[in-house]
């Protein structure tokens, strides 16, 4: 069967690759997390990602917008959006279409969309991470923009489903799940620029503590309140703490002002 | 949500030469008056307050080179 062998969250902010000054040592310290965990990832050589993060109202829009959707093909293309340069991205098609097949079965209605454009949220961490695109990837697309969201309980039982997935999986890959998203962090809005360190502390507390049950016992409109709209975003690495079993070694934060967020880099679990 | 003028808005941050044509483009849309004045003005603060999405602001205000912390921060 196939092997979960490591989970990871990353933040996912363009600004990381468009506004890097590494003369500024707060950035330097987040681009150097981003080449230990590159450095791991070449270590543990996947097969493949499955990586769970946001979209901003690029791929889905009004017109169909799913809470989540796994992308299938072979390749997807990126947006080029938020100076994140458009790279071609390789599908883990048969995967996919394997992770849709058992979360339906499993009662886990997902959305698919055959090989969809990738905005920031996943071209960003993937430039620093696997800059040669070579390993292939699994996106998951999770709503964390746009009302109703869902709670992170559900967010939670995804990554359940994920595990559960791969491990149904008859072949042998060796899988690497990457979430993408967060910390506190305010979209156009009048705290646009606020950073809630605290917040952000408690929370990779958690993460450390392999603490999910504090995780998931979080309200959604509470932690708008104090992460922010873009905070929303720490469900994607609640679906990737629940496929696996903490504790979290965290690699860096830094609130980094010039980029409006908290930046985090933290293995959320290994096998 | 504003539905209409978030559709509207998700076009010109796609194609900025839409504002051009506004006027014909607002009235397809079904888009009200005040909101047409705010688009024309490229007023994101007062877009917000009107409920166009974040996201949609963010990709607006890159499509029309606004630096977006100056014109919706509070520090603005």
């Amino acid at each position: 069967m196939a092997q979960l062998i490591a989970g990871y969250g990353t933040s996912h902010t363009g600004m990381t690759i468009r506004k890097y000054d590494p003369a500024i040592p707060a950035q330097a310290r987040v681009h150097a997390a981003f080449d230990r965990l590159r450095e791991e990832l070449e270590a543990l050589a996947p097969d493949l990602i499955v990586m769970v993060s946001s979209e901003h109202l690029n791929s889905f829009f009004y017109d169909s917008y799913p809470q989540i959707c796994v992308g299938l093909g072979n390749q997807s293309i990126g947006w080029g959006d938020a100076g994140v340069a458009s790279r071609t991205v390789p599908i883990a098609g048969d995967f996919a279409a394997h992770v849709v097949k058992f979360g339906i079965e499993a009662g886990f209605d997902l959305a698919w969309a055959v090989e969809p454009k990738l905005d920031h949220g996943f071209l960003c961490p993937l430039s620093l991470l696997t800059p040669e695109f070579n390993v292939p990837v699994v996106p998951i697309f999770q709503n964390s923009s746009t009302e109703p969201l869902p709670p992170f309980r559900r967010c939670a039982e995804l990554g359940t489903m994920l595990r559960a997935a791969v491990e149904a999986r008859g072949t042998d890959e060796r899988v690497v799940l990457l979430a993408g998203g967060g910390l506190s962090h305010w979209v156009a809005t009048p705290e646009m620029g606020d950073i809630n360190s605290e917040f952000d502390r408690w929370f990779l507390g958690r993460v450390e503590q392999g603490d999910l049950a504090a995780l998931v016992a979080l309200d959604v409109a509470d932690v708008g309140e104090r992460a922010g709209n873009g905070g929303q975003e720490i469900r994607n690495w609640i679906t990737a703490m629940a496929a696996g079993q903490g504790p979290g070694e965290l690699f860096c934060y830094e609130p980094v002002e010039q980029w409006a967020t908290g930046m985090a880099l933290a293995r959320l679990f290994a096998r | 949500m504003n539905f209409v003028l978030d559709r509207l808005v998700r076009r010109i941050a796609r194609d900025p030469s839409l504002l051009d044509e506004l006027a014909g483009e607002a009235k397809a849309a079904g888009l009200d008056k005040g909101d047409l004045r705010l688009l024309l003005a490229k007023d994101l603060a007062g877009l917000r307050e009107r409920g166009v999405h974040p996201l949609l602001l963010m990709q607006l205000a890159g499509a029309l080179r606004i630096e977006p912390m100056a014109a919706l921060g509070r520090r603005r």
